[in-house]
């Protein structure tokens, strides 16, 4: 059987799994909380392989060994600290984040931080903001479609397309339900072929004459070998100081709506201690797949876009059948990535924007069974408008996956990252504090690295080329500022206050009550 | 040092600060410091 074949065979089996699980996920989703957040529903290391899967994205297993592909080990560090970043944010927030959103009744980003400022106004700018996101499924898309064509055969754009049916396909049946177990399950695949990779790695598999890591770094070309740590020419790695803000413009990664939504399926705030330990233990391990990227390079491998390594790789070492396997398991997880974008975009028309804003607006009743139902149908046509915007977005391939995708999120890390570290910590935060610091550093993002990404004027290297850079330095801002201008602001009242920062209650830590306190929930 | 050698003393850094961490957590949890389940129903 061909490799095509196989392939064709472990992506019917994969839809079947899928659909599978978006009809078991429908069984459980009753109300609209359900659908949103699968509030208090998993264990931590559910929820923690759920999470590395999503946070590690189609990025990890194309984006990036393409960047090693093109610029050899010094492409490494973005891997090695990425997850370092990531990690140490979720550290940071998970336990606060989850406790008081619960307490809140939140079900989103931007809709904790309405609920947490107690302000329509933050939660609309964080909506809006988080639209971004769409820029990330747009990348996940493109690396769909290029899979689809190095392994199946297909046209790079009825793989996008065939892509984004597969995922609304189960995304409007299962809701968030859905979306956690296949990503867990996605994300024990993706350990498993890094491991695979890893081990390829240092066996120089497929390097000739080679049996070890050292002989796979001599068949490079000497600017992309192991002691090359930085490169002038490149602006991602152009400097120390660049690698520093990379690794700085991750602690905010966390506050985009497909991942702090997250925390609040948690089964009470005791599973926090294994969701850390298991998804950045696999989160850091997965980082590792862009030495496939240095592998294949040192192999002599030729391919069309960088970002096809992986696979290409895997057609030139592995059996068909086994080639195949591992792309199919690689295109889930670039799926799992996606369908955890669409349900957040999704939450953001029908939660933050319909419920949340305008039922509040025209004084309508939020927790009324008809608004639930509507909110339900927003959420549905918000998945499939979404899925055709960023599918049509993308027909063209982009140049380079991992660039694309920033260009967006970053947008949304400037802004929102001081309102969230600020706001869990500091009883004093204000509204306006916060308002203030997410327009303004969301400008600030735009000024150095989305005007000229967007070509209306040239910028200032490195911050025009490079979106870490500019998004590390634009979060810090969005912290320094809230804490700076939230004593201007109206003081939250003292009960919101005291009842949000109270200690975890034995309920809360077992995660037997899901039940948001009534005087949180109330007046916010 | 090359480059697989600054990174992995990067997550070993990272591997300490998550388990001092860890026991940051459990020392001001209100019941990870607790008796087991079992012994405070």
């Amino acid at each position: 059987m061909s490799v095509t074949a196989w392939g064709w065979t472990f992506l019917v089996a994969f839809g079947a799994f899928m659909v599978f699980i978006g009809l078991r996920g429908m069984r459980k989703t009753l109300t609209s909380d359900d659908y949103a957040t699968a509030r208090g529903s998993y264990p931590g290391w559910v929820l923690g392989l759920s999470y590395m899967a999503v946070v590690a994205s189609g990025s990890t297993f194309m984006g990036i060994p393409g960047l090693a592909y093109a610029y050899g080990f010094k492409a490494g560090y973005y891997p090695m600290l990425y997850p370092i970043g990531i990690y140490i944010g979720t550290m940071l927030i998970a336990r606060r984040m989850k406790r008081k959103g619960d307490r809140l009744g939140s079900q989103s980003m931007p809709d904790f931080l309405g609920d947490l400022y107690r302000s329509s106004a933050l939660r609309v700018i964080a909506a809006l903001v988080s639209i971004f996101l769409i820029y990330y499924l747009m990348s996940q898309l493109a690396a769909s479609g290029q899979m689809f064509d190095v392994v199946l055969g297909l046209d790079y754009r009825a793989g996008v397309v065939l892509a984004i049916v597969l995922v609304i396909a189960y995304m409007i049946t299962g809701g968030a339900h859905a979306d956690i177990v296949t990503d867990a399950v996605q994300g024990f695949f993706m350990l498993c072929i890094a491991i695979f990779v890893i081990g390829a790695f240092l066996v120089a598999m497929g390097v000739e004459g080679g049996s070890s890591a050292a002989d796979v770094n001599a068949a490079l070309p000497a600017e992309m070998r192991w002691d090359v740590h930085t490169d002038p020419s490149v602006p991602t790695f152009s400097s120390w100081w660049v690698l520093v803000l990379l690794f700085i413009a991750h602690f905010g990664f966390v506050t985009q709506p497909h991942l702090g939504n997250k925390f609040f399926a948690l089964r009470g705030g005791g599973q926090t201690r294994q969701f850390i330990l298991l998804s950045s233990i696999t989160g850091l391990t997965v980082g590792f797949l862009f030495l496939g990227g240095v592998l294949g390079r040192a192999m002599g491998i030729e391919v069309e876009s960088p970002d096809q390594i992986i696979p290409v790789m895997f057609l030139e070492l592995l059996p068909g059948w086994a080639a195949a396997a591992l792309a199919i398991a690689i295109l889930s997880a670039i799926i799992s990535t996606a369908d955890g974008l669409l349900m957040s975009i999704s939450q953001i028309f029908a939660n933050d924007l319909y419920r949340k804003t305008w039922v509040r607006l025209r004084g309508g009743d939020l927790n009324s069974p008809e608004v639930d139902r509507r909110a339900l149908l927003v959420g549905r046509a918000g998945i499939v408008l979404t899925g055709i915007v960023a599918a049509l977005a993308v027909f063209d391939p982009p140049e380079l996956l991992s660039i694309l995708l920033w260009v967006g999120i970053g947008g949304i890390i400037s802004s929102l990252t001081g309102p969230v570290f600020v706001g869990l910590f500091w009883k004093r935060a204000t509204a306006f504090g916060a308002v203030a610091a997410a327009l303004t550093s969301f400008a600030f993002y735009f000024a150095i690295h989305l005007g000229p990404q967007f070509g209306l004027y040239e910028g200032v290297d490195p911050w025009n080329a490079n979106p870490f850079a500019a998004t590390g330095v634009a979060s810090m801002l969005g912290v320094v500022l809230t804490l700076l201008l939230s004593p201007l602001g109206k003081q939250l009242p003292a009960e919101h206050v005291e009842a949000l920062h109270a200690h975890e209650t034995e309920d809360e830590w077992h995660g037997t009550s899901s039940v948001a306190a009534p005087s949180v929930r109330q007046s916010s | 040092m090359n480059v697989l050698a600054v990174g992995l003393v990067c997550i070993a850094l990272y591997g300490v600060l998550m388990l001092v961490w860890l026991r940051h957590d459990k020392n001001t949890s209100d019941y990870a410091a607790a008796p087991a389940k079992g012994d405070r129903s």
